[in-house]
């Protein structure tokens, strides 16, 4: 058992002017399941390969525990990986690709088959140890590489986007299968994947990376509530938040303008979002689709949370009505690239599309002209030069 | 049967879209086989019209012929020195070569260069290299102080089979390294990060998860070495000519069957037997087929199923 | 059989295509196995063209021992060409009774060979190919220049030679290049040797089975053969092929070399400045040493041929003064009676060695045909000690086939 420390770890690949990984620092504690995600390409699989010493990096350092890692071979590093094709060895059955790890190790026969038998129990994989890997189903190859990992009992984890290759409903059980075991083991786990629903459900922290540089690390919800920038704004969530060029105005009660229609912030907001107090002009405005609601729907609507709109394109997803509404404000989108944050500009027919979680109740159909409420106090404001969130 | 009709013409159907390949299989293998074979039924002498069936007497005479059992022995010796050479030195070099170092297309592209190039030329170079008279290679070693190395190489019965088998294993080499390493580029990266991150060295790593992998490599290899080394001809005709010189030291199947064909002197045909030549082809042919077949079971069971 | 009809009804075609030319052409096809005299050749067939116009000659060379490989392909195949060589003898008959070769008897002017080819080329009054190219005798060339170096007089004996062999190696010379390769040298060798113990009167013995190749005095021509293969040749003479043994003989390589009349044109064309004379090959013991003769290849013309009056007219002119004259003055002997090298001193050096003893060459004698293919695969077994004289001799004895 032991924390995991990188201190700003780098790298660069032959012939590449971008660096992969830039000066990632990272603290993953004792025991703590450390989600990577990011788009590809963001450097996730990068640090991970960096962590395990299957690739040297180009500057910086890994600190296992207290013990400086970065000149030490994989097989030094008391790590277990996971690779996301499993990487059984086909020639050996099931029973040797978990035993492996302690063959290796020279450790006893008889202890080999006790453990090996343990952990194929754990895993129900008891059934399948004389088999050869290329027999067994994906969602059994995926165990059989768990199991390949545990059995040797290593201080950490690295498992790079284990599930991408299973079916979305497997993908769903074996979520909750590794989140339960690494629980139990209590082994300090590094979990890459592209997938924020993977993220938010199993991480203790989840690490937003982008373009090889960390963007925010915090838990599930404080990713979710405190997003650092446009960016972790609009990866988290889904539908993803809504942002668009607003205006700001006013000193005591704050007022943020969207196209012409005109918001009232709530305290709450300026709580969350102090950078704002001091500031009037352009922002960027996000807000949730789920924090916009039918207006018909709340009785208590006050002047200035609800903007009128037309619905441009209605999807029942039976629990919720998605509307996308069509406001006449500039809206911004966030690419995977940082040059990607583009503004459609505002033309005389065309608007922002702002994505609105309605009740099902909701009598809103394509064409109409609605009303939505918006709950002001859950607004998010960030720089509109850098992107960065306005909480400061 | 009565009752589908239709079914079954349609199932035969298919023979007519086989026809081509079919008919030309049989025009240049199954039709040149059952005629080469009748004609080693007979003794027909390679001239002439006098031709008579003596039914399977060349066989049977080939089962007590000597120089047969000889040449079938040299060529065995080569097998095993070039299996051993190519399964060792070839893997090796194609394992350094996966590592991709610099100039490795230059690498590859040398070590290839004699499987391209016509062995009838690169096999009359090497005669100039090793000649005790004007090669190239007796010099050479003296200059470095191996006199005793200095050898009339291709004169003396142990070592010409030794310069055969050596001229073989430069020729083939590139084969072995390109056959091991399309099968090294399947080892998938992965799975070499796994085993070292399992603990492996990079030794472990080598014998215990990549070359089980290489498994189809190696019977395909082993196979195409059996047939190439057991057809071998050209590279002892260049080197030490139709009589397998010296003394048929490096005397062949190849060299063997072409002699008792066609003939090995411009003055007199008179050792010349081409039934019986053609007898000796057609048994080799089969007996390196039972062994190819043996071969690959064996060897095929060893193979992994992905 | 469907062949010849298939090739008639072309012919046929052919033909009528051909009636409507107003000069009509024949070209012959014709091969040989003497690349070495390309040039000769071709000066001799352009000659022959000149006199001729409308006959075309189209030669092409095969070298060394794939030229028989192809021949008999060809003619099995009934694709060879109208024009052929193949050494006179057991070869040609052979390909008489195969019905490969037109019967020249009366169509070709053998009047005016000399009367040992006539004898050569005639079996049971029949002829079936021509010498148009000469004929050849074996003996012994040295190099005049590294003798008189030396202050050295070619051997004639065998005590003579064995002793040169010494003298000439501790001089850091390499007295005799033979390339053993493919066993034909030192076969002539066995035959110079073995014809100087017995002459041509003990060859015609032997043929009836009177002499023996494992009488005592033969087996010496055996013994002497392995001493000179173990002691006098070049260094890897056993894997030293024809071409390089040739070049390391013109490139003074080594003092002697056996060879024949008409290898002089080579060595001549590898160095022109080469000074060759020759001498009959050493004797075995104290008897008279030996030469041995033999035909080149006598010209046939395949059965096949579409126009053998044209062949018949080549052959016809190719035997006559004026060819037989180039073919002594480039290229080797000639058969022709009447017809002397205008200056040749190589070939009136052959003349004189062949004075005191002269032997036809084995492989044209249907009795001795197989001994040259055994001595030729067993020198090998002799010269590495594999073999005992005694032993070699008994194996060429085997390969006697005597008539009754």
């Amino acid at each position: 058992m032991a924390s995991v420390t990188l201190q700003g770890l780098s790298k660069v690949y032959d012939g590449s002017a971008k660096p992969s990984l830039d000066h990632l620092d990272l603290e993953i504690s004792d025991g703590e399941f450390l989600v990577l995600v990011g788009p590809s390409g963001c450097g996730k699989s990068t640090a991970l390969k960096l962590i395990g010493g299957l690739e040297d990096p180009s500057g910086g350092d890994v600190y296992i525990g207290e013990q400086r890692v970065t000149d030490f071979e994989s097989r030094d590093r008391d790590i277990a990986m996971v690779f996301q094709s499993y990487a059984l060895y086909p020639h050996m059955s099931v029973f040797d690709n978990i035993a492996f790890p302690l063959q290796i190790a020279k450790v006893d026969k008889a202890e080999i088959s006790k453990r090996v038998q343990a952990v194929a129990e754990t895993l129900h994989l008891s059934a399948f140890l004389n088999q050869r890997p290329g027999r067994l189903s994906g969602g059994q190859r995926q165990r059989v590489a768990m199991g390949r990992a545990i059995i040797r009992q290593p201080s950490v984890f690295l498992m790079d986007e284990p599930l991408s290759n299973l079916d979305a409903k497997l993908r769903v059980k074996m979520r909750s299968e590794i989140a339960q075991i690494q629980r139990r083991l209590d082994v300090t786990t590094i979990y890459v994947t592209h997938d924020q629903v993977e993220a938010m459900t199993m991480g203790d922290r989840v690490a937003i990376m982008r373009e090889g540089v960390l963007q925010q690390v915090a838990t599930p919800d404080d990713l979710y509530r405190k997003p650092a920038n446009t960016f972790v704004a609009s990866f988290i969530g889904s539908p993803p938040m809504n942002l668009f060029r607003a205006s700001l105005s006013g000193t005591g009660d704050k007022q943020i303008t969207l196209g012409d229609q005109t918001l009232t912030i709530a305290p709450e907001s300026i709580e969350a979002y102090p950078g704002i107090s001091a500031h009037t002009g352009d922002v960027i405005l996000g807000i949730r689709p789920e924090d916009i609601e039918d207006a018909d729907l709340s009785p208590d609507t006050r002047a200035g949370d609800t903007i009128t709109a037309e619905v441009a394109h209605l999807e029942s997803l039976g629990a919720d009505h998605m509307v996308h509404l069509a406001l006449e404000a500039e809206q911004v989108h966030v690419g995977d690239q940082p040059q990607d944050q583009v503004e459609t500009p505002l033309g005389p027919t065309s608007g922002g599309l702002c994505i609105c979680r309605f009740s099902p109740r909701s009598k809103a159909r394509s064409g109409d002209r609605v009303r939505a409420r918006i709950a002001t106090d859950n607004l998010h404001f960030f720089d509109p030069a850098t992107g960065g969130a306005l909480n400061q | 049967m009565q009752s589908n009709p239709k079914n079954r013409r349609s199932s035969y159907s298919h023979l007519w879209f086989v026809l081509p390949g079919l008919a030309f299989f049989l025009a240049v293998m199954i039709f040149p086989i059952l005629f080469a074979f009748g004609l080693s039924m007979t003794d027909w002498s390679g001239l002439g019209n006098d031709v008579s069936f003596i039914g399977l007497a060349n066989y049977t005479e080939i089962l007590g012929y000597w120089p047969y059992y000889r040449a079938a022995l040299h060529n065995a010796a080569i097998f095993v020195a070039i299996l051993v050479f190519q399964h060792t030195v070839g893997l090796y070099i194609a394992v350094l070569l996966n590592e991709k170092p610099r100039f490795m297309e230059f690498y590859r592209t040398v070590l290839f260069l004699p499987v391209i190039l016509s062995l009838v030329a690169t096999g009359f170079v090497w005669t100039l290299m090793l000649s005790p008279n004007i090669g190239l290679i007796n010099p050479a070693l003296r200059s470095v102080g191996l006199d005793f190395l200095a050898l009339q190489w291709l004169s003396n019965p142990t070592s010409a089979l030794g310069v055969v088998i050596a001229v073989t294993a430069w020729n083939s080499l590139g084969w072995a390294i390109i056959i091991y390493l399309a099968g090294l580029q399947n080892v998938s990266e992965e799975l070499r990060q796994a085993a070292a991150m399992d603990g492996a060295n990079t030794r472990q790593i080598f014998w215990r998860v990549t070359f089980p992998q290489l498994s189809p490599a190696f019977t395909a290899l082993s196979v195409l070495t059996f047939i190439g080394t057991f057809r071998t001809f050209d590279v002892v005709y260049v080197l030490t000519g139709p009589l397998g010189a010296p003394n048929f030291s490096t005397d062949v199947l190849g060299t063997l069957i072409y002699r008792t064909a066609f003939g090995s002197s411009s003055f007199s045909s008179a050792e010349i037997r081409f039934a019986f030549g053609v007898a000796m082809a057609l048994l080799t042919m089969l007996v390196m087929a039972v062994i190819c077949r043996l071969i690959l079971k064996v060897l095929r069971a060893r193979e992994i199923e992905t | 059989m469907k062949k010849r009809v298939f090739r008639s009804l072309v012919t046929a075609a052919g033909l009528a295509f051909c009636a409507n030319q107003t000069l009509a052409e024949t070209t012959l096809t014709m091969w040989h196995q003497h690349p070495e005299w390309k040039s000769a050749v071709e000066a001799i067939l352009d000659k022959f063209e000149a006199a001729h116009p409308d006959i075309k000659i189209d030669l092409e060379e095969i070298a060394g021992t794939n030229y028989s490989a192809r021949l008999n392909t060809a003619l099995a195949a009934g694709e060879a060409p109208d024009l052929f060589g193949l050494p006179a003898g057991p070869e040609t008959v052979a390909a008489a009774e195969a019905g490969y070769i037109t019967d020249l008897t009366g169509k070709v002017d053998v009047a005016n060979l000399r009367d040992a080819a006539r004898e050569a080329i005639e079996t049971n009054g029949q002829v079936w190919g021509v010498p148009i190219l000469g004929a050849y005798s074996v003996g012994l060339y040295y190099h005049r220049d590294v003798f008189e170096e030396n202050g050295l007089t070619p051997p004639s004996t065998q005590a003579e030679f064995l002793e040169m062999c010494t003298t000439l190696k501790d001089k850091g010379i390499t007295p005799m290049v033979v390339p053993a390769s493919d066993g034909i040298v030192p076969s002539f060798m066995y035959m110079m040797l073995t014809s100087s113990v017995m002459g041509a009167d003990g060859f015609a013995d032997l043929r009836a089975g009177k002499r023996k190749f494992t009488d005592p005095d033969m087996v010496d021509a055996a013994r002497f053969l392995q001493e000179i293969g173990q002691n006098c040749l070049q260094p890897g003479a056993l894997s030293t092929p024809y071409v390089e043994g040739k070049a390391l003989a013109a490139m003074k390589r080594g003092a002697m070399m056996p060879g024949g009349s008409a290898d002089y044109v080579g060595y001549k064309e590898i160095n022109p400045n080469v000074d060759l004379g020759v001498v009959p090959f050493p004797a075995v013991g104290d008897n008279a040493p030996s030469t041995v003769t033999g035909l080149e290849y006598i010209f046939l013309v395949n059965s096949d041929a579409e126009d053998k009056d044209a062949a018949y007219t080549f052959l016809n002119w190719m035997l006559s003064e004026e060819a037989q004259q180039m073919v002594v003055d480039t290229i080797t002997m000639t058969t022709h009676k009447d017809v002397t090298p205008s200056e040749n001193r190589i070939l009136d050096e052959f003349t004189s060695a062949a004075k005191v003893n002269d032997v036809r060459v084995f492989y044209e004698l249907p009795e001795t045909g197989n001994v040259w293919s055994v001595v030729q695969q067993n020198v090998a077994a002799l010269f590495l000690g594999e073999m005992s004289p005694e032993d070699f001799a008994q194996a060429a004895q085997d390969a006697v086939k005597i008539a009754n």
